[in-house]
């Protein structure tokens, strides 16, 4: 009798026993969770807004950085794409040496003269101007302003020797008429006319000098490779001075409208002329009667190359240019001096390699 | 550790409990909202601050126009009041410049400000030079001056729109960028309030569950025991906090109670056993004194005329008859005074000799009777009335049919712990089953009639039985028919 209370006794005790584990055990298993995951959300909030913080911050640097030299880039408008190419190339070398080069066409966004942003430029008082533009009175006048006041100036493919600036950036002009000449070489090798006549499209700022030795070039490698007796060349040159935007265009269709008989050759010595000569070409129906060879190579114009209205182009090495231009000048700011004439590579594109070229530049646009 | 905590938590009082529930939520979210306050306070002021430099730069801008309006005021009427508009637009346009050409960095926008501050300087110098040149009346030189300088203002004008649209451009890209980061921010410090909000109210609701489980719990516990149904279990959990003092001492209490119940209970059943004892005891005494009554109608008269019986005799001197009478009174005497008393074992002896010395007048002699008496157990009280009856049974069962010389013998003498009063014959002996009967009361002898004084062996087993308070107080033995029966009753020596 007393034994079985004994047990019923302590069956309970045991009973409560396990209930009260249950309870507490819940109680604290929960609240020891609970607040092990608010200390995790408490460190989880820490994290994400100290990311979302940095994230922010990383806003405002993409564009902040501490530049030690301010260059500007100053360049006319009738070789878009070929200034484009070199201010690209021009500014990411600039970037690796923490300058900042500026277009400051691209930024006053008024339809500034490159005299007018030149003139800005030296009252701006950067440290360094790279000037691709026309040439003036006004120009020269500026950019001896700016080399007196201590401002590097570095002319971009037509020299401005008779002003004091630091260097020119380009292509030999005896290198180029000679080059120029291998190409009417190959362009009238069939031809049975006893003149070649020659004409030159060149911009009307263009200095005599620096259109002699051009011209000299030329005739110079057609004598030397024309092979056949008595044959001559005529080189006439046509002046185009830029008036307003779209006078260039203008001037060369009116030329083929005028005249009844074409040039055996026009060779254009500006990239905006090869492309209005070649659409002139094409809309008048005189692809053909005419060897076109232009200036630089872009993708429409190695397309015409390619369909044989244009007969060879030849480009200067954009990259280079860039890419030198910016190291005359950190070569003035280092040393006071650079060398004045820096040149740079050309190259030609005819029917055999447009293609190739075409292709890799189409490769390199995918990339 | 866990295990450490966990005897801690449980241990812990429910003002702490709550304290600790209660804090550790409200930390964590004024933590959280301390740290989210900052940096949202820190993203508004770099939203407010994208903009200073336009409204910076609007401000330069307008102070330009201030000088070059002024100046053109003054070149026109050479006025004071147009001068003075002059000096202070120039004042104000330096303390402009000054707080823009404060900025340390060198960042593109920094560079397009330095273009502004350097043509600037170059436009208050020309402005300067045309004021000059105005006093002095040199009116070539003011009017070239006032040429370059609107050459240079217009510049400036540009260059400070440019760059203002350039900034603006970027600010507003920075803006969206931020208020989007803002927004991202806000909806994560609402997700994640909300979260601790859930978190929170789960813990309390854990928590309070776990205070007001017990207490329920409790309060079911003891409206049961109000109804009085004292086997409750109380499901409580019953932790070192204040509820668990309580639920503790409640179950302690509810166990009091239960095992008070059932001691009064066993002391009631005890109590009642025992009336019970008393009544059936009362019951049998009553049952043999009205047989004994019976038996004899009026003592007293018997009594009175055994003893003018024994006193003719004397008179008639025929002593055997005087001591036969006076035997027999005695017997008949002790018969009804004692029969409801206890009585001395040395008692019992003496009256079975006076019965045994009646049975041998009556059958002549023919008993014969044998005594092994312990002198030491003679004065042990015992139930009256308990030896004759035995010889009784043992003269009329035992031995009164048998060819041979029949013998009763009465032992008695003490055995582990007990005095045993012994009688055996050497009669017809007893069959088991009958035994058994005898032993459990259900035995009805058809022998039973008037030479019985009325006292069967069940009364006496009865008896007995109330006064040891034990089942055991008779063992009959006999090993079979014609080897004679042994009775013997077992008196525990201290009662």
């Amino acid at each position: 009798m007393n034994s079985e209370k004994v047990s019923e006794k302590k069956n309970k005790e045991k009973k409560n026993k396990e209930k009260k584990t249950t309870y507490a055990g819940q109680s604290f298993s929960f609240i020891m969770a609970a607040v092990v995951l608010m200390f995790v959300l408490l460190v989880a909030t820490v994290v994400i807004f100290t990311l979302m913080m940095r994230l922010s911050n990383s806003i405002d640097a993409i564009n902040d950085i501490d530049y030690n030299q301010h260059y500007v880039f100053i360049a006319d408008d009738r070789d878009q794409a070929l200034w484009k190419a070199v201010y690209e190339s021009a500014k990411e070398e600039a970037v690796t040496q923490d300058i900042y080069l500026e277009d400051l066409s691209d930024t006053l966004g008024v339809n500034y003269s490159t005299e007018d942003l030149l003139r800005i430029a030296v009252n701006s008082s950067v440290d360094g101007i790279i000037y691709g533009g026309a040439s003036s009175d006004g120009v020269v006048e500026l950019i001896n302003r700016a080399v007196d006041e201590g401002i590097g100036v570095t002319i971009l493919q037509k020299d401005m020797d008779y002003s004091a600036r630091q260097c020119f950036v380009g292509a030999n002009n005896y290198e180029l008429g000679r080059i120029y000449g291998s190409q009417i070489v190959a362009a009238t090798g069939s031809s049975v006319l006893p003149v070649t006549e020659v004409e030159l499209l060149i911009d009307g700022d263009i200095s005599e000098g620096a259109l002699n030795i051009l011209i000299m070039g030329i005739e110079e490698y057609v004598q030397e490779h024309d092979t056949r007796s008595g044959r001559e060349i005529n080189i006439t040159t046509t002046r185009i001075y830029s008036g307003d935007a779209f006078s260039v265009d203008e001037l060369i269709r009116g030329m083929f409208l005028e005249r009844s008989e074409l040039p055996e050759v026009i060779i254009c010595l500006n990239s905006m002329y090869t492309k209005s000569v070649y659409q002139a070409v094409v809309d008048y129906n005189k692809v053909g009667e005419t060897a076109i060879i232009g200036y630089y190579a872009d993708e429409a114009t190695l397309d015409a190359i390619v369909k044989k209205i244009l007969f060879s182009t030849i480009s200067i090495d954009t990259h280079e240019m860039g890419v030198l231009a910016i190291g005359a000048l950190d070569e003035f700011h280092e040393h006071g001096y650079t060398s004045s004439f820096v040149s740079v590579d050309i190259d030609v594109y005819d029917y055999d390699n447009a293609t190739k070229a075409l292709s890799d530049m189409e490769v390199a646009g995918d990339d | 550790m866990i295990n450490f905590m966990r005897k801690k938590w449980n241990n812990t009082s429910i003002q702490n409990k709550m304290m600790i529930t209660f804090l550790i939520p409200i930390i964590v979210i004024l933590v959280m909202n301390v740290f989210m306050y900052i940096n949202i306070n820190v993203m508004i002021n770099r939203i407010d601050a994208i903009y200073s430099n336009n409204i910076k730069l609007n401000e330069l801008a307008g102070y330009l126009t201030n000088i070059q309006n002024s100046t053109k005021e003054y070149l026109e009427n050479k006025g004071s009041v147009a001068l003075n508009n002059y000096y202070i637009a120039t004042q104000d346009y330096r303390d402009c410049m000054d707080v823009i050409d404060s900025n340390p960095d060198n960042t593109s926008f920094s560079m397009m400000e330095k273009n502004i501050l350097n043509q600037s300087e170059r436009y208050l110098e020309v402005i300067d030079d045309t004021i000059q040149a105005k006093r002095g009346r040199n009116v070539e030189k003011y009017r070239e001056y006032f040429d370059d300088a609107n050459v240079l203002y217009i510049d400036l004008q540009n260059c400070l729109t440019a760059l203002n649209n350039e900034q603006f451009k970027r600010n507003n890209a920075n803006y969206s960028q931020l208020l989007t980061s803002l927004r991202s921010m806000e909806i994560i410090t609402v997700s994640i309030l909300i979260l601790v909000g859930i978190i929170n109210v789960s813990m309390l609701f854990f928590i309070t569950r776990g205070m007001t489980q017990p207490l329920k719990n409790l309060s079911e516990a003891a409206l049961q025991v109000a109804d009085g149904k004292f086997d409750v279990t109380i499901d409580t959990d019953i932790d070192g906090d204040e509820i668990g003092v309580v639920a503790g001492a409640f179950d302690k209490m509810v166990g009091s109670i239960q095992e008070y119940i059932e001691e009064l209970k066993d002391s009631m059943l005890r109590e009642s056993e025992l009336k019970e004892h008393e009544l059936v005891m009362e019951s049998r005494m009553k049952e043999v004194q009205l047989r004994s009554l019976q038996a004899q109608i009026n003592p007293h008269f018997l009594f009175n005329t055994l003893n003018a019986g024994a006193q003719l005799a004397m008179m008639e001197e025929a002593d055997k008859t005087t001591e036969f009478i006076e035997n027999m009174a005695d017997f008949f005497r002790y018969n009804i005074k004692k029969i409801n008393l206890d009585a001395s074992i040395a008692e019992e002896i003496e009256m079975v000799d006076k019965y045994i010395y009646i049975l041998n007048v009556r059958f002549t002699g023919e008993i014969n009777f044998e005594k092994d008496i312990d002198e030491e157990v003679l004065s042990v009280r015992v139930p009256s009335m308990i030896l004759q009856p035995l010889i009784e049974n043992s003269v009329n069962y035992g031995i009164r049919d048998i060819d041979w010389e029949g013998k009763i013998r009465l032992r008695v003498y003490q055995s582990e712990g007990e005095v045993c009063l012994e009688v055996s014959d050497n009669g017809v002996g007893i069959e088991q089953d009958i035994i058994d009967k005898i032993l459990s009361g259900t035995y009805e002898n058809e022998k039973t009639g008037s030479s019985s004084n009325g006292i069967g062996l069940g009364n006496v087993i009865e008896r007995l039985q109330i006064f040891t308070g034990s089942d055991k107080v008779l063992s009959i033995e006999s090993e079979g028919k014609n080897k004679g029966s042994t009775f013997t009753i077992h008196i525990p020596m201290y009662l």
